[in-house]
């Protein structure tokens, strides 16, 4: 494991994810922001602020990632989502092409 | 190939933002190896969340030299604290020993200045969703 393997997250309250780049990537908006030569600064210091989601949401989304790839990969569990978080988990989603 | 309905799970309550979703899923998910995450767990101090992917057999210690890759703290100054029990991690043992979970919150404090371990310190976000809960949680 390398610290260059990881990404941090940075929440609207300035709450900090640290994530393999290998779940973030499950974020085609991510995976475009990391991948993508010299247009995005700020993932060259491995560190994408979302100034318009709430720390809740992406913790959500950080296990959504991790979920995701225990899924591909052929383990079949499900995946709790409090009603109360749909919505805003679904705009975020959708923002995130994930 | 991921099959899209897999993917869509944020989405299974309204069909038509599917639509949005369908064409940025198809070709991007090759797993880049075939190791299979058997687990990860919530590593929490003050702001930050690390996610840390393990394996039941591994040993706290073994978590404790991931974290000091992410954070530069020596393993001797780290201390790991199972959120739910409080019971304090020991470096012999495994994940699976202490029963520690897929998802488990893992609270991580560190060796001050007068030798002595901090204090848990985790900060919870105060948002929406908590404050309307805190009011009671009228719907």
């Amino acid at each position: 494991m390398k610290k260059e393997d990881t990404v941090k997250l940075i929440s609207a309250e300035g709450f900090e994810f640290v994530i393999d780049k290998e779940a973030a990537m499950v974020s085609q908006t991510i995976r475009n922001m990391l991948t993508s030569p010299g247009s995005f600064a700020e993932t060259e210091h491995g560190e994408v602020t979302f100034p318009e989601i709430s720390t809740t949401i992406l913790e959500k989304i950080c296990q959504y990632f991790y979920w995701s790839l225990q899924y591909s990969r052929g383990k079949e569990t499900d995946f709790h989502i409090e009603p109360e978080l749909t919505l805003e988990l679904m705009m975020a989603a959708n923002y995130l092409h994930t | 190939m991921v099959a899209f309905e897999e993917r869509s799970l944020f989405m299974s309550s309204l069909e038509e933002i599917k639509i949005v979703f369908s064409f940025s899923v198809c070709d991007q998910m090759e797993p880049p190896d075939e190791i299979v995450i058997a687990m990860y767990i919530r590593v929490k101090r003050s702001k930050a969340t690390y996610f840390i992917q393990c394996d039941p057999t591994e040993t706290i210690l073994d978590i404790k030299q991931k974290l000091h890759v992410l954070i530069d703290q020596p393993v001797n100054d780290q201390r790991l604290i199972l959120m739910g029990t409080g019971e304090v991690l020991e470096d012999s043992k495994t994940l699976a020993d202490q029963k520690v979970e897929n998802d488990a919150i893992v609270a991580l404090t560190l060796r001050k200045d007068d030798n002595e371990f901090e204090d848990i310190d985790i900060v919870k976000p105060n948002d929406f969703y908590q404050s309307r809960d805190a009011d009671g949680g009228s719907w």
